[in-house]
């Protein structure tokens, strides 16, 4: 199949980039025009595209529902409250350049005394460190 | 925009694969939507900056989960990871240029701070001399015979989520977040590239030889698992 008629580029030529195509990753139009003029007059090179595009479909689509996680709610508050506590480290200190660090109190561990009467929290205070580059 | 395609010339053409949701959004929003917020950076308020960062940066808590779960491969280091990658961007957010992607910035934090702080092993995947080309050559020179749906596409059809998760964790990390960030995330090469610091070709290769990788990887489990196990003994 790799006439050279109608200003048909050469099946050598659109093969390897049958993935680009379905990744969207072509950009130059010229480049993009020529490849979907070739799929439509070139039966081999269109069915082996579809077959690839079909085959990454599912791929994508078994990966996206089997990883659709979603942040705890611990998680969401911890930053929330992360956020509002650089806010005010910053407002403080005046100058956002140079923090580098976060100091903060988290509840780790709760426990009631044997009689139940009592409760102990553990809470420990925390030192986060995230060096700027 | 230059991904439109325009139809040209008299021959027929293929109808393109369909948009994605992503591209279908983007057509159907208006200018306000697509111009970014004009924010002067060097007169905003810290109260203003940090509204900004709660309304636009917040709500990619669980994506960065995610693809936190998938550097870190456990809960506990990956929460820590999503909340030091938070603690970075607020600090550093002034220098975040609104307008651009907010998404792949975040997620160049992410996988920074991963290395920097959390990776166990310290040395950074070596890029093999022939990785940035072969990826083109590899099964594209010719075409191949049978038409329609391949059994073994059929088979991985039946593969449980969990298998698809192990899979993927199993693969070395510079295939694993190659693929994770293209084909979960929706990033685009030059996206990945930005995000993992590697140049588009690397990550050209890493996705055609990650996706490679995973699809093998799935059907053994899809075999292991008793799919399929027909089809491969009637091929003999």
């Amino acid at each position: 199949m790799s006439f050279n008629e109608n200003n048909l580029i050469p099946c050598e030529r659109v093969l390897p980039n049958i993935v680009l195509y379905i990744d969207h990753e072509i950009f130059d139009n010229q480049e993009l025009s020529e490849v979907e003029i070739h799929f439509g007059e070139c039966d081999p090179c269109r069915s082996q595209m579809e077959k690839e595009n079909a085959t990454l479909k599912l791929m994508r689509n078994l990966l996206c529902n089997a990883m659709n996680e979603s942040a705890p709610e611990e998680l969401n508050q911890r930053i929330t409250q992360q956020t509002e506590d650089l806010y005010n480290q910053m407002l403080q200190e005046g100058d956002s350049d140079q923090i580098t660090e976060i100091t903060y109190t988290q509840t780790t561990y709760t426990e009631f005394t044997s009689d139940g009467a009592t409760q102990i929290e553990i809470t420990s205070e925390i030192r986060r460190q995230f060096p700027l580059e | 925009m230059n991904t439109v395609r325009s139809r040209i010339g008299q021959n027929k053409k293929y109808d393109p694969i369909p948009k994605t949701l992503f591209e279908v959004a983007l057509t159907q929003m208006s200018n306000e939507d697509l111009l970014p917020a004009v924010v002067d950076r060097e007169k905003e308020t810290l109260a203003a900056r940090k509204a900004r960062f709660e309304k636009d940066a917040l709500v990619f808590t669980s994506q960065l989960y995610g693809a936190a779960l998938r550097y870190t491969k456990n809960t506990h280091d990956a929460q820590d990871l999503v909340q030091d990658t938070y603690a970075k961007a607020f600090t550093s957010f002034h220098q975040f240029e609104p307008g651009t992607n907010l998404k792949a910035w975040l997620y160049r934090i992410l996988t920074t701070t991963f290395i920097n702080n959390y990776r166990k092993d310290q040395r950074r995947p070596k890029i093999s001399a022939g990785e940035i080309e072969d990826w083109q050559i590899a099964d594209a020179s010719s075409h191949t015979s049978d038409q329609g749906k391949s059994a073994e596409d059929e088979v991985l059809e039946n593969i449980a989520d969990k298998d698809v998760k192990e899979a993927l964790a199993a693969m070395p990390e510079e295939f694993r977040m190659a693929v994770y960030l293209s084909d979960v995330e929706g990033f685009s090469y030059k996206e990945v590239a930005e995000i993992t610091g590697v140049p588009t070709g690397t990550v050209m290769s890493r996705l055609h030889r990650g996706r490679k990788l995973l699809r093998a990887s799935l059907a053994d489990y899809a075999k292991s698992r008793g799919f399929g196990s027909e089809k491969a003994g009637d091929k003999k």
